[in-house]
């Protein structure tokens, strides 16, 4: 009676290793998101995905908004945040323009960054709406402007800036204190680094106090 | 249709072929529909413990076979399950993403008497995602295929000559982890899947 002895061997070992839990990783530090540990915690609920965002046309402005969107999708497993670009503004959660004119075409390098643009994120005072709940009454906004300087230094500039105000947009109002994070001011990482990426996890597994604009 | 679907495709079919061509006059085929259950992929915490599984999937199948003799049997297994995977908390559960598993196993089957027989295969298995959203998923990067060992048991009837309707219950292990998993510092997890499943089966092999 070979055979179901080894049949059963190998069921007993299937179920032994079946019940070897893994364990959990240690992640990076979270900084704090809100601008005060007072303040309520928004973040984008998950049955509004995906974030809809409406870019000017205009230059390298939907390729910077592509890739930071896409930069900070890939900082969650369980599908907590993704964007699309949308050409409706009207339907758009989040709108992303120029504050002056595109700046002239260049190609992204890997440059020292230079401080030669800048971002803003506009983020709406939440109200009550009919049922008690904070919401924002309008889109959240992002502009970017830029200054006179190398047009290359200024699409790295962009890009970096895009990606940092995106951070905002996801509901990571504050800055973060480390200075390679893309949450740091200035900015100088092109990308979320881990304290980033532990940072949006912890927010987006927090409770939300207010609900995003409906159109 | 993806690198990797074409690339089991075509292997399950040549190892079909490759099955079948020694005794072309003895060949079996099987058409099979059921549901697949699967353990939990990840446990993980973030604020509180979380865990990600693949809800229970309806599943199809076909095989390609022969017998090696009047006891044994081997046959290419191809089968499909979709589902969602969910994230399961202690008091909420939400979709992640819509997930197809593709498996397919090289089985050998014993009969152990008229109406119930039992298998074993090795083989491999691919978690096909849905595109939209994928980014930010643990299954964002490419997917590879995944050696995977089965086991199971069949009771089977006959229909008529030629064609019989049958219970299946099968196990199935493989190892879990993807890059984004690995990136995060998560190892690799023993995933089991729980198949039952109704099969209908023809053969030209006299019994």
């Amino acid at each position: 009676m070979r055979s179901p002895n080894v049949v059963a061997a190998v069921l007993l070992l299937g179920a032994l290793a079946g019940c070897q839990d893994p364990e959990v990783p240690s992640r990076a530090q979270p900084y704090e998101f809100r601008l005060s540990p007072a303040d309520p915690v928004f973040r984008w609920p998950s049955d509004d995905l995906p974030v809809r965002f409406w870019v000017e046309p205009s230059g390298a402005l939907p390729e910077y908004v592509t890739t930071g969107m896409v930069s900070w999708a890939r900082q969650f497993l369980y599908g907590e945040f993704w964007g699309e670009l949308v050409s409706d503004s009207l339907a758009a959660d989040i709108l992303v323009s120029y504050l002056d004119e595109a700046p002239p075409d260049a190609p992204l390098t890997d440059d020292p960054p230079q401080q030669v643009c800048t971002g803003t994120t506009t983020i709406p005072l939440p109200q009550r709406d009919v049922e008690g709940r904070l919401r924002f009454p309008e889109p959240i906004t992002i502009s970017v402007r830029w200054f006179s300087a190398d047009p290359t230094d200024i699409a790295n500039c962009l890009q970096r800036v895009v990606a940092h105000e995106i951070g905002h947009a996801l509901g990571i109002f504050a800055h973060s204190p480390n200075a390679g994070d893309l949450m740091a001011i200035p900015v100088v990482a092109r990308e979320p680094s881990r304290s980033d990426r532990s940072t949006a996890q912890l927010l987006y597994h927090s409770v939300s106090d207010i609900l995003p604009y409906r159109p | 249709m993806s690198a990797g679907r074409r690339t089991l495709i075509l292997a399950a079919s040549l190892a079909a072929l490759t099955a079948a061509a020694p005794c072309r006059a003895q060949v079996l085929a099987e058409f099979r529909i059921g549901a697949d259950w699967s353990s939990v992929l990840v446990s993980d915490l973030i604020v509180d413990e979380f865990t990600a599984q693949p809800a229970i999937a309806p599943s199809l199948g076909l095989a390609l076979g022969t017998p090696l003799g009047p006891k044994y049997e081997v046959a290419l297994d191809v089968r499909w399950a979709r589902s969602d995977l969910k994230m399961k908390q202690a008091d909420s559960s939400r979709t992640i993403i819509p997930l197809t598993v593709w498996t397919g196993f090289i089985t050998l089957r014993w009969r152990l008497h008229g109406h119930a027989l039992v298998q074993a295969g090795i083989g491999a298995l691919k978690y096909d995602p849905s595109e939209e959203g994928r980014e930010s998923t643990m299954f964002r990067d490419d997917q590879p295929l995944r050696p995977a060992v089965a086991l199971g048991a069949r009771a089977e009837y006959p229909l008529s000559g030629s064609l019989r309707v049958g219970l299946d219950l099968g196990w199935s292990m493989h190892g879990f982890s993807t890059q984004a998993l690995s990136e995060e510092g998560f190892e690799t997890r023993i995933a089991h899947r729980v198949s039952l499943a109704a099969v209908l089966r023809w053969s030209n092999a006299k019994p």
